[in-house]
């Protein structure tokens, strides 16, 4: 009889411990998908932002990383013939804002030696991994470090399209990698036009 | 023994020869970038690309960029196949010569010698020009 008991408690107690994880894992696995991106702080160039300063404009974002040889140098020189190609009026309408994913290799001056040669009115966002993952991961961008068996030791896997924003900073669309950029500047047009 | 032709960007070595050598320009701060060229195979055998060297840096690789459900992947690979009286483009977005620790400031139009090497042996001198691609 009391050994029947003591198995039962057993039994009680280890059912208890599984549920305590699995409720500890599920709020946990909540509160990553409740970040609100809209409040989470980055370093830039003039001092640390988050989203909400830049409600009321359309937002570009873009996730990349200074030793990207390829892709990024691509969707820089993308935005930027973009740009160049909107009136002015409009171009004061959009922020392009760069988010870092390598912040153990890249520094603010590194990054504004980089962004801001393509358009010295490019955003930088700068900030940990444990801030730039969910925010990331928010807008659908995934990334992931690489070792590389090469000189550069590591390279970031990443999404490479640019996520778009409107006004009241929700997600209204997004541009994929290799458009072209009169393309891009007819779909920043049509996206400054979709909110009035 | 091979012919060096003084067009801007013909360059011929035995079976192998490379055209359209270009190094993307990239900001001052950064010390990487790539450089794209088509390679044309006149043999009847597979030539493969193994080494890529010159001044410019000490650390030159050649990658490979992979596309996958939106997220680019680049991988470092150990040559590059020359298909039999065939070609190979490196282009953005797909094979090319990465070039990292660039020792000179690139600027537009310059032009910088590199040496291919090869499985069968043969080795080719080219000069790539450096092309501001946001232009």
């Amino acid at each position: 009889m009391g050994a029947r008991l003591k198995d039962s408690i057993k039994l009680i107690l280890s059912i208890i411990i599984l549920f305590g994880l699995i409720i500890f894992a599920y709020q946990k696995n909540m509160l990553n998908a409740q970040i609100d991106p809209q409040n989470v702080y980055f370093q830039t160039a003039s001092g640390p932002k988050n989203l909400k300063s830049f409600n009321g404009k359309i937002v570009l974002l873009y996730f990349g990383f200074l030793s990207c040889p390829d892709v990024c140098p691509t969707t820089m020189s993308f935005i930027s013939k973009a740009f160049k190609q909107l009136s002015p009026e409009d171009q004061k309408k959009v922020e392009f804002i760069f988010i870092d994913l390598d912040p153990k290799r890249d520094t603010m001056e590194k990054l504004r030696g980089y962004v801001e040669y393509f358009n010295p009115n490019f955003q930088i966002f700068l900030a940990e991994e444990k801030s730039t993952r969910p925010f990331a991961r928010f807008f659908g961008v995934d990334y992931r470090e690489v070792p590389l068996k090469s000189n550069m030791g590591y390279t970031v896997d990443h999404s490479t399209d640019i996520v778009v924003l409107g006004k009241n900073g929700k997600i209204i669309g997004n541009i994929h990698h290799g458009t072209d950029s009169e393309v891009g500047t007819s779909i920043i047009k049509d996206f400054i036009n979709s909110q009035p | 023994m091979f012919l060096m032709f003084f067009f801007s960007q013909l360059s011929f070595a035995g079976a192998i020869s490379a055209s359209n050598v270009q190094i993307r320009l990239t900001p001052p701060v950064s010390k990487t970038t790539a450089m794209f060229l088509t390679l044309k195979n006149s043999s009847d055998k597979e030539v493969k690309l193994k080494k890529v060297s010159g001044d410019l840096s000490d650390n030159i690789e050649l990658h490979d960029m992979i596309m996958e459900n939106n997220s680019m992947k680049m991988r470092a690979v150990t040559e590059i196949k020359i298909p039999q009286k065939g070609e190979v483009i490196l282009k953005s977005g797909s094979l090319h010569v990465m070039i990292f620790d660039i020792k000179k400031e690139l600027k537009e139009n310059d032009k910088h010698k590199f040496k291919l090497t090869f499985d069968n042996g043969e080795n080719l001198e080219i000069e790539a020009s450096v092309k501001d691609f946001n232009k």
